[in-house]
């Protein structure tokens, strides 16, 4: 499904270029479960923003079912990424001044759905994560745990194949995390691929494999 | 998707409150300048353009003069198949008028010619067209004086009276004039009236005291049409040197007889200053925008990795800000129906919202609202859009990178620019207006005032005359054909030996009595001015100016005694009167003669004495009354006349000032609230260094000195555009006050102290937070 040869990043600073990412090769198959773990400033978020396509590559290849995405205009990668890939994040960056309902229906808006069809995905979602009650509320009227269950629902509502986590229960407390991780599981159970980047062991143990990255590099 | 637009931009505006009305409140102020200044220049625009035929019409001018003589009209129709009708007219000033024994005051009225009501568009309400102007005794009236004369009650066939003399039976009603027009009268007579009433030839090509109106053939050529005018003036008047030519109707208002200048001018300066009001309420928002947009840049970054386009974002907010110029376009026409009054007063004019049916109008607002909407938003969209989703969910590149935006700093120059600009236009109108009015004009304007009358009350009002002049509280008294300032008529038909016969010379005339002298105070360089002691004065006296004896190659003292001729009195010279303004500042001092005329003329001025004014006025109001108890006694002020020259100026100084003030109290609120962001931006700095023993005015002037060297920059950019704006506008005045650097310093000054409470108060503000609070959350 991904196909990553000889990736690096870096950014230059005057005369030097400071790598971040080091020739990384990585191929990730359908229905796997990825946990990417190492040390702070060890590159974790900006493979994963280069896999997102929020970022690009300096060197390297990257194919995403079979394309080509680093030859690519922006356009279309945004339209591969809005396709195929659903994002949560740390600090659940749900837009604050809509409410629950109007966070879900935000992807489907974007992938212009229609308006009876994008009322019915929202409703199925609000029912499958139990929070039809809350779908009024602000995000600020929430815990971070729902917060982030806002959040996950919004990556998967519109049935992404990949699905980008970078440190989903960083700011969350155990309970709220675990909860969190056993929803991954269970949509990875159903079908969809899963990268996380984490620091926690217990959480890499949701996963099927581990990749670890050290300044840059990948290291078995 | 606009639902969704809408609801995040209406929540963002309640949720940042302060910055919303800050905002919102820029652009209305601004729209409404504008709105005002668009109800001002279309009201400009809009002269006498309800004539069907409008196109095809055209007033017969001199090249510095729009009054011709009364043969023009008959002869021009008669030899020029170009002109298929034509007419003259003239307006005579108020009458005394009286229906049985009711009588009004403000009775202006006019003469023409039957086909009057052929080529202008004055429909009659009653009566026939054809006819209604055929008969020497017929009168047409307004809707409106028809109303207050007669009411309710059919006014065909009624008898008016003029001047307790003449007779007139009322043959129709005109529709009311559309307004603005040039055009102004209550009554129109037959044009041949005027040999009744003043004895007026109406044959003579030289008489230049009249209009003529032509109805053309559709798309003339009008340089050849002038050439066969001039051919015809000169078969007729062959000693002449005027030249004669068509202005068309739509340039007479807008436009002076020689084609340039006028109140078209004026047009330009408020357009361009309601243009300049509303960019920099456009300029006002994108700063605020982009400033605040460190909020925004976490929604931006969400919704890009949600899939949206950077063109759904530019459209979201251009969306936002038409939303936003919606909103205030709401406020700035309830602003502008609120403060139209004052307005009106101000420009002198009769504006008002045209808000029900008027589509021309709603299609105006919704242009500005777009082009607002669209200017202010179209750069912030930009910019936003072009935020990268991985920076701005990180959240920390961006502060740094808005904060110091260059882009930002050049939007703040740019409104310091203009307002400055603003400022010192408003100095230089002020301070023209100041020289024009405190400007040694050549005679005395304390303690003068004046009456106007009619020629047939001045031959009664001899007696009254001598009686006044006898009264102590008067010390002079004198009767004139116009204001020494205010002169009007002038010729060409002046001879003297040793003239040139090719040589064209225009020469002012003022027609007075032995007293003009000494009750105006005027001085003489050489000679003596007009005595009863010396009866030939009226015969074969003349008094010319300096400027007269300059272009006649004299000297004052030579010109004494010099062989003079005016039309057909010839004589010499008796006195050279020192140069005084005849006209107001805008035009150089002519050469002029001062005809001796008593008893002949309609302007009545006394010197009073400055002790005791109301009881002098209240004799000569009962004087008045003795002898014309019909006529109101109606005294103005010289001064006052003075001052009036000038109205125009005075209005745009009026307007300017307002205009300049809001276009700085915008900026102000634009500093304002960009400082307040800065300031915001920098709290975890001024907390560090606050820790580390900065002083309160340490942190004030660091989050200050930016703006001041912003508005230092401003200054030298706004300095020489200002200068030559205001040197080509001084260009058209003769006489020019001379505009100092110091103005130019003063309005640096001021917008930097402007800028400093604008910004100041966010500095003070934040030197005084304990940095405790500030760095807890870092």
């Amino acid at each position: 499904m991904i196909k990553l040869k000889g990736i690096s990043r870096f950014y230059s600073t005057g005369y030097v270029n400071t790598y971040v990412l080091r020739k990384i090769n990585l191929d990730i198959e359908k229905g796997e479960f990825i946990t990417i773990m190492g040390p702070s400033g060890a590159g974790k978020s900006t493979l994963l923003n280069i896999i997102g396509m929020l970022d690009t590559a300096s060197e390297g290849e990257y194919y995403f079912l079979d394309e080509e995405v680093h030859s690519l205009k922006e356009k279309k990668r945004a339209n591969i990424y809005k396709e195929h890939i659903g994002f949560v994040f740390q600090s659940y960056h749900l837009i604050d001044e809509l409410t629950v309902y109007e966070n879900l229906e935000m992807p489907l808006l974007y992938k212009k759905i229609k308006s009876a069809q994008r009322k019915s995905m929202v409703c199925d979602i609000l029912d499958q994560f139990q929070i039809v009650g809350k779908k009024d509320l602000f995000p600020n009227q929430l815990s971070g745990g729902q917060q982030q269950l806002i959040g996950v629902a919004r990556a998967v509502i519109a049935s992404p194949k990949l699905i980008l986590a970078d440190e989903p229960t960083g700011n969350l407390h155990s309970e709220q995390g675990k909860e969190i991780m056993e929803l991954f599981k269970k949509l990875n159970d159903n079908g969809t691929t899963i990268i996380q980047v984490t620091h926690s062991e217990i959480n890499a143990g949701y996963g099927n494999r581990i990749v670890n990255l050290k300044d840059g590099w990948i290291v078995d | 998707m606009l639902k969704n637009y809408f609801k995040v931009a209406l929540r963002n505006i309640l949720r940042q409150k302060a910055y919303s009305i800050i905002n919102i409140a820029g652009l209305a102020i601004g729209m409404a300048c504008c709105i005002l200044i668009m109800l001002w220049v279309v009201d400009e625009l809009s002269y006498d353009n309800y004539h069907a035929r409008g196109d095809q019409i055209y007033q017969v001018v001199e090249e510095s003069s729009e009054v011709t003589s009364p043969p023009f009209a008959g002869a021009l129709k008669e030899e020029l198949p170009e002109i298929i009708n034509a007419t003259r007219f003239r307006n005579i000033g108020e009458r005394l008028v009286k229906y049985k024994t009711k009588s009004f005051s403000n009775n202006r009225l006019s003469l023409t010619d039957p086909s009057f009501l052929d080529i202008f568009s004055f429909p009659l309400i009653k009566g026939d067209p054809a006819t209604a102007l055929n008969g020497p005794r017929s009168i047409l009236l307004t809707e409106e004086s028809c109303k207050k004369y007669f009411g309710d009650q059919n006014p065909i066939g009624e008898i008016i009276n003029l001047d307790n003399k003449f007779d007139f039976y009322v043959t129709g009603v005109l529709k009311d004039i559309p307004q603005p027009s040039t055009f102004d009268f209550d009554f129109v007579v037959n044009f041949g009236f005027l040999n009744e009433l003043w004895g007026v030839d109406l044959e003579n090509w030289e008489d230049f005291s009249h209009y003529n109106f032509v109805l053309s053939q559709k798309d003339i050529d009008l340089v050849a049409v002038n050439q066969k005018i001039n051919d015809i003036y000169d078969s007729h008047s062959p000693e002449n040197r005027r030249t004669i030519h068509l202005q068309s109707m739509a340039d007479i208002y807008l436009y002076n007889v020689n084609g340039d200048g006028g109140p078209i001018v004026n047009v330009y300066i408020f357009s361009i200053i309601a243009f300049t009001v509303l960019v920099v309420a456009c300029l006002n928002f994108i700063n605020l925008t982009t400033a605040s947009g460190v909020k925004r840049a976490r929604e931006i970054g969400v919704r890009k990795t949600l899939g949206a386009y950077r063109s759904s974002i530019i459209r979201q907010f251009v969306f936002e800000s038409i939303l936003l110029a919606v909103a205030a376009v709401i406020i700035s026409v309830l602003c502008v129906e609120i403060f139209l009054p004052t307005f009106n007063s101000i420009t002198d004019k009769n504006l008002f919202l045209g808000l029900a049916g008027n589509a021309a109008f709603w299609g105006w607002i919704f242009g500005i609202t777009l082009f607002t909407g669209l200017l202010a938003g179209i750069f912030p969209a930009i910019y936003f859009s072009a935020i990268n989703p991985v920076d701005a969910l990180k959240n920390t590149l961006l502060k740094s990178k808005v904060s110091r935006s260059s882009l930002r700093k050049i939007l703040v120059v740019c409104q310091l620019s203009l307002s400055i600009i603003l400022i010192l236009f408003t100095f230089a109108i002020q301070g023209q207006l100041q020289f024009m009015k405190t400007a040694e004009l050549g005679y005395s304007k304390d303690n003068i005032i004046y009456l106007k009358t009619t020629v047939d009350e001045i031959i009664n009002i001899a007696p009254a005359f001598e009686e006044l002049s006898q009264y102590s509280g008067i010390e002079t008294g004198s009767i004139t054909g116009t204001l020494p300032c205010k002169c009007e008529s002038s010729t060409y038909k002046v001879n003297w030996d040793g003239k040139n016969p090719d040589e064209k010379v225009r020469v002012e005339i003022i027609y007075a009595d032995h007293d003009f002298q000494q009750t105006f105070g005027l001085e003489m360089a050489e000679g003596r001015f007009y005595s009863r002691e010396f009866p030939s004065d009226l015969e074969s006296g003349f008094v010319v100016n300096e400027a007269a004896v300059k272009v006649m190659g004299l000297t004052n003292k030579s010109a004494l005694g010099a062989r003079f001729s005016l039309y057909d009195k010839s004589g010499t010279i008796v006195g050279v009167v020192k140069d005084f303004h005849s006209r107001s500042l805008h035009y150089e001092i002519d050469p002029l003669i001062v005809n001796l005329h008593p008893y002949a003329n309609d302007h009545l001025s006394f010197r009073l004495h400055p002790e005791n004014i109301t009881a002098t006025i209240s004799f000569m109001e009962s004087v008045w009354k003795k002898y014309a108890p019909d006529y109101p006694f109606e005294y103005k002020l010289f001064s006052e006349a003075l001052d009036n020259l000038y109205g125009s100026e005075q209005r745009m100084g009026h307007i300017f000032s307002s205009f300049a003030f809001l276009a700085i109290f915008i900026s102000c609120l634009g500093l304002f609230g960009l400082a307040s962001f800065i300031t915001e931006q920098r709290t975890k700095e001024i907390g560090i260094r606050k820790v580390f023993g900065a002083s309160a005015f340490g942190l004030i002037s660091l989050l200050s000195r930016e703006f001041v060297t912003l508005t230092i920059i401003a200054s030298f950019i706004a300095w020489p555009i200002a200068f030559f704006t205001i040197n080509n506008w001084l260009e058209g005045f003769a006489f020019q006050t001379n505009i100092g650097w110091s103005i130019y310093i003063i309005s640096g000054v001021m917008a930097l102290v402007i800028t400093l409470l604008a910004v100041s108060f966010q500095a003070v503000k934040a030197s005084r937070t304990n940095p405790v609070e500030t760095l807890k959350y870092e």
